[in-house]
């Protein structure tokens, strides 16, 4: 509290962990789903294209959709079963939006429909590696959710020295990289190494939190042997996880804000991510299922679980004992980041790392009052912001106000809202106004193209007037010279309404 | 039943409220209030009572006729408002002379702005001051402690103790009206054992008090430390340079209001500025102010004009004076 | 005597001020307003007259005059009110969100008159004489201009519903 221990950045915030919930148990496989829905949009709003139809027989592992271009990510079957429907359903997006989506009826058998047989990694070149990361599909599986192969590509590009595998999981409840790293650690090795192959850079770099002792010992051991590996400890302290501040907590170096980690020669990817590198790299296995945390103090069982993509949230409730008391909320992600979902029945996809199933009393909902200006928040933020003034602008929907103390720099961490003694539901305004100042400026640019339009008609219209006029001016001319000779009376009535 | 309408997270929380944070800065007051209860009688019981219960009666009636919910009047921020009035007046203020100040400082410093958090001045700072313009006489009148004595059977209470008649007690004048005359002992100056205000003589237990919340977080150690930096550095100068016209240091800060202002009205949440940038030059600015009134001005004690002086200037401050954004070099954003 | 100098003085200096403010007002007059200009470029400049002047001149000079607000003009949207109204310092009144609306033409009822297609500024309808048309949504601002140059009554206007990546979070309530 009197800032004895060194902090790696200011701000920042200890939130009670609720780790013990699941960090003893191994990862428990889940059986095959009954039934998965596989959205065709993804966030970003583009469209997959489906190569399946209804009714086709499909198998685990099989290319089920693409998108037009790399940054949409290949979607696979990752069941057997056949295509029982394609039509829209609830997504995993807090307006509950439905999306169309893919349901495959699942015939409960586990076997991977395609042989995946382990290859020798060492002939691959950086390219082919890269390549085998893109048609696996896997995206930052620690919640960010942009296509992992791009950003290899990107930073082979960029010259990056150094790759940094984050292990930091400060969201509270989340253990599940933390169970990876433990029971899985010869595989994040694998697939650091080989990253760091695909990019070409000097070394890996594994941070962990030092509240994980376990996955700290295991993963040392796991990289004794690989010189270009190394792993860091770093003190736990909320949002760790952000790329940006474990930058600053292993390197010293800070990323500038509006510029990315690569401009320093950096590039942070997940551990998960680094497990599911591997096994698109040396099985050509795609990502079609991940481990993930089912938690929160409602739920009867709270499991790490080997999930497949398109599980309903209702079927992994149920497969971890069901509810033993009434949940307030049902959470996507850590309860700090996460995102509250609309339905039981939304399907998980590749950037979900929990599901929580919270109680009224782990959520503390209260009645908000008016800001004291205590402070709080503003020494709580990792990124040097001023919380409350951004809120008090965006109330009264002045974005600009909002965007002057911070607003486009803000993590929405929500470390704010932690320690906000009135309550005030700060992320929420910070959302409010990112979206509607992302609506303003796509209607701005709306409107620039829409005058670009008019103008663009106007002119054409006038070309076609003028084209008109010249073409009648020619014909006349053309009825002109014959009628020279003998009828000319004819001729000078029928060039009068020209003259119009 | 869960709710499923989008709602942004965190969906946790760390349990601190508005309450909680007010009743630990009463808390803190705690002590240097019983010590000047003990010091001055009955009347500071009557003035510390008067101040506390006007000040929540004035808060409620406020938030009714402004048409808001009435939970702040109980949520500690009005008895803090009339704790700390009471604790700046004179133990033999007049009660109904504390009442019009707790009226004013709630009700024209705090409600008329929309109430809470939205008040640009300290409210007990401007109680205070409206009181010393409009009462000089009942402001000014200090009295001499007289803590009851062990007597042989039992405590001996004195006359002036009980008495809640202003015109009993023997005036004296307080340490900061002689800085650089007779001065109480550096001892007497700590433990507080000289005529002053009913919360302010005792600069050790109001110190306790701080740096309980400094311990607990309430608030920080910026503006406190720059406040009596800042007073203590201009009077060590001027003290070393000519000690018969300046008072020292130690006199300075142990005396009047500074040690209470430093760490329980200047940090006062809503009316000082949260960068850290903002509270070391706030800090600095009280300070300053403060002893520039003390030696120059025609009041003795200008705490509370410093402090208001200051308060006027939390908004520009917060303005310009913002963090440094993470990543970005540490420069003033202009 | 006092009493009378300090009239006539205070009279005379009045006289001199009022005189210097009316000689000003006069020459130093600024001929047509600058801002209407501006508010002329910034308007869409589709002319749909859907803020009831015939043309988006005309009603930046409304806006100008203060006859018109400044979210006059759907077009534009909320975005663009937003804009005026912070630089002709004049009060957006409402917070409410405007509902995005667009063109849709019911394609089994077309007759391909063309008459939409040549209504719309924007050219945000395509089709040809005799062919069904059609609306390109992303380009449509709503201006209604085509509904009434309809002769069928096919064409109407639409909600855009929220999509993923468009979708607003509400503004949270509190007490």
């Amino acid at each position: 509290m009197l800032g004895l221990r060194k902090k790696p950045f200011s701000g920042g915030i200890h939130p009670r962990g609720h780790k013990e919930l699941t960090e003893n148990t191994a990862i428990v496989s889940s059986e095959e789903p009954r039934r998965v829905c596989l959205s065709l949009q993804q966030r970003n709003g583009v469209v997959l294209r489906s190569h399946v139809n209804v009714g086709d027989t499909i198998v685990k592992g099989q290319l089920v959709a693409s998108g037009p271009n790399d940054m949409c990510v290949p979607l696979h079957a990752p069941i057997n079963g056949v295509v029982e429907a394609i039509q829209p359903h609830v997504s995993a997006h807090p307006s509950g939006l439905k999306t169309n989506t893919l349901m495959i009826k699942g015939n409960g058998d586990p076997t991977w429909g395609i042989p995946h047989v382990p290859c020798d990694t060492s002939k691959l070149t950086p390219e082919e590696i890269i390549q085998r990361v893109l048609d696996a599909g896997i995206v930052g599986l620690g919640g960010a959710g942009f296509p992992s192969g791009l950003k290899l590509r990107f930073a082979r590009q960029k010259g990056v020295k150094t790759l940094l595998l984050n292990g930091g999981e400060c969201e509270p409840y989340l253990t599940c990289d933390d169970r990876l790293m433990r029971e899985k650690a010869a595989e994040i090795a694998e697939g650091a190494a080989l990253m760091v192959r695909a990019i070409g850079c000097e070394q890996a770099i594994i941070a962990i939190e030092d509240n994980k002792p376990d996955s700290i010992s295991t993963m040392q051991s796991a990289v004794a042997d690989r010189p270009n590996l190394s792993v860091q400890i770093v003190p736990s302290l909320y949002p760790m996880g952000s790329e940006r501040h474990l930058i600053k907590a292993v390197t010293g170096h800070t990323v500038p804000p509006g510029q990315l980690s690569t401009e320093i020669g950096i590039l942070v990817h997940n551990v998960a991510t680094a497990q599911a590198v591997f096994e698109a790299v040396r099985y050509q296995r795609p990502l079609i299922r991940r481990v993930m945390t089912i938690s929160g103090g409602a739920l009867e069982q709270p499991t790490n679980l080997i999930v497949a993509m398109g599980t309903l949230v209702s079927d992994l409730i149920a497969r971890c004992g069901g509810l033993k008391m009434e949940a307030a909320r049902l959470v996507a992600g850590g309860p700090m980041m996460g995102q509250v979902l609309p339905s039981p029945f939304v399907p998980i996809d590749k950037s979900i790392g929990g599901i929580l199933a919270l109680s009224a009393d782990e959520i503390r909902a209260e009645q908000s009052h008016d800001c004291v200006r205590c402070g709080r928040c503003v020494n709580a933020c990792p990124m040097g912001l001023m919380p409350f003034q951004m809120a008090a602008h965006s109330r009264v929907s002045d974005l600009d106000g909002a965007r002057h103390f911070g607003l486009d720099n803000c993590l929405l961490c929500g470390a704010c809202s932690y320690v906000c003694p009135s309550r005030i539901p700060l992320v929420q305004y910070f959302q409010h106004a990112r979206s509607s100042l992302n609506a303003s400026r796509t209607m701005e640019r709306k409107s620039a193209h829409a005058r670009q339009l008019t103008e663009a008609r106007q002119a054409r219209l006038m070309r076609e007037a003028e084209a008109k006029k010249a073409a009648k001016a020619a014909r006349s001319k053309t009825r002109k010279r014959p009628a020279r000779t003998p009828r000319k009376k004819a001729d000078s009535t029928d060039s009068t309404p020209t003259s119009n | 039943m869960v709710q499923f309408t989008p709602v942004a997270g965190p969906h946790t929380h760390g349990g601190t409220s508005t309450t909680h944070l007010m009743f630990l800065v009463i808390a803190a007051l705690v002590p240097a209030t019983v010590f000047g209860l003990y010091l001055f009688g009955i009347n500071a019981v009557i003035v510390l009572l008067a101040c506390v219960s006007s000040a929540v009666l004035f808060e409620y009636i406020g938030l009714k006729l402004l048409g808001k919910s009435t939970h702040s009047a109980l949520d500690g921020s009005a008895i803090l408002t009339g704790w700390l009035l009471a604790l700046s007046l004179p133990p033999s203020t007049p009660w109904w002379i504390a009442v019009s100040g707790v009226f004013f400082a709630i009700v024209i410093g705090k409600t008329v702005f929309g109430g809470l958090g939205q008040n640009p001045f300290n409210p007990a700072m401007l109680g205070r001051v409206m009181l010393l313009i409009c009462f000089p006489v009942e402001l000014t009148d200090w009295r001499l402690p007289n803590p009851p004595q062990q007597g042989a059977d039992g405590l001996l209470l004195g006359e002036q103790w009980l008495s809640t008649n202003a015109i009993d007690g023997v005036s004296a004048a307080t340490p900061l009206s002689q800085l650089t005359g007779a001065l109480p002992s550096l001892s007497e100056l700590t433990t507080g054992h000289h005529a002053g205000s009913l919360g302010e003589t005792s600069a050790l237990l109001i110190l306790l008090g701080g740096l309980f919340l400094i311990w607990r977080g309430i608030i920080h150690w910026r503006i406190p430390a720059t406040l009596l930096l800042s007073i203590a550095i201009p009077a060590a100068i001027s003290h070393a340079i000519a000690p018969e016209s300046f008072g020292s240091a130690s006199a300075h800060v142990l005396s009047g209001g500074a040690m209470l202002a430093a760490f329980f009205i200047a940090t006062d949440m809503v009316t000082s500025p949260t960068s850290p940038k903002g509270q070391i030059l706030f800090g600095i600015g009280c300070g300053v102010l403060i002893w520039l009134i003390r030696t120059f001005g025609s009041y003795p004690e200008g705490v509370a004009f410093a402090v208001l002086i200051m308060n006027a200037t939390t908004p520009v401050i917060d303005h310009y004076l913002k963090p440094a954004v993470f990543g970005q070099p540490n420069r003033f954003s202009l | 005597m006092m009493t009378l100098i300090s009239i006539l003085a205070l009279s005379a200096v009045g006289a001199v001020f009022g005189g210097l403010l009316g000689w000003a007002s006069k020459t130093l007059k600024v001929a047509g307003d600058p801002r209407v200009d501006e508010l002329e470029g910034m308007l869409p400049g589709g002319q749909c007259g859907q803020c009831g002047e015939p043309g988006c001149r005309q009603a930046a000079e409304a806006m100008v005059a203060g006859k018109l607000g400044p979210d006059c003009c759907p077009p534009g949207g909320r975005s663009l009110a937003q804009s005026i109204s912070s630089m002709l310092g004049v009060a957006l009144s409402g917070d409410g969100e405007d509902v995005m609306v667009v063109a849709h033409i019911d394609e089994s009822q077309c007759s391909g008159c063309t008459r939409c297609f040549k209504a719309c500024p924007f050219d945000a309808i395509v089709g040809a004489n005799r062919q069904m048309h059609t609306v390109i949504r992303h380009v449509c601002t709503g201006c209604r201009l085509c509904e009434k140059a309809c002769p069928q009554g096919c064409l109407s206007m639409q909600p855009v519903a929220p999509e993923l990546h468009t979708w607003q979070w509400p503004k949270p309530r509190v007490a």
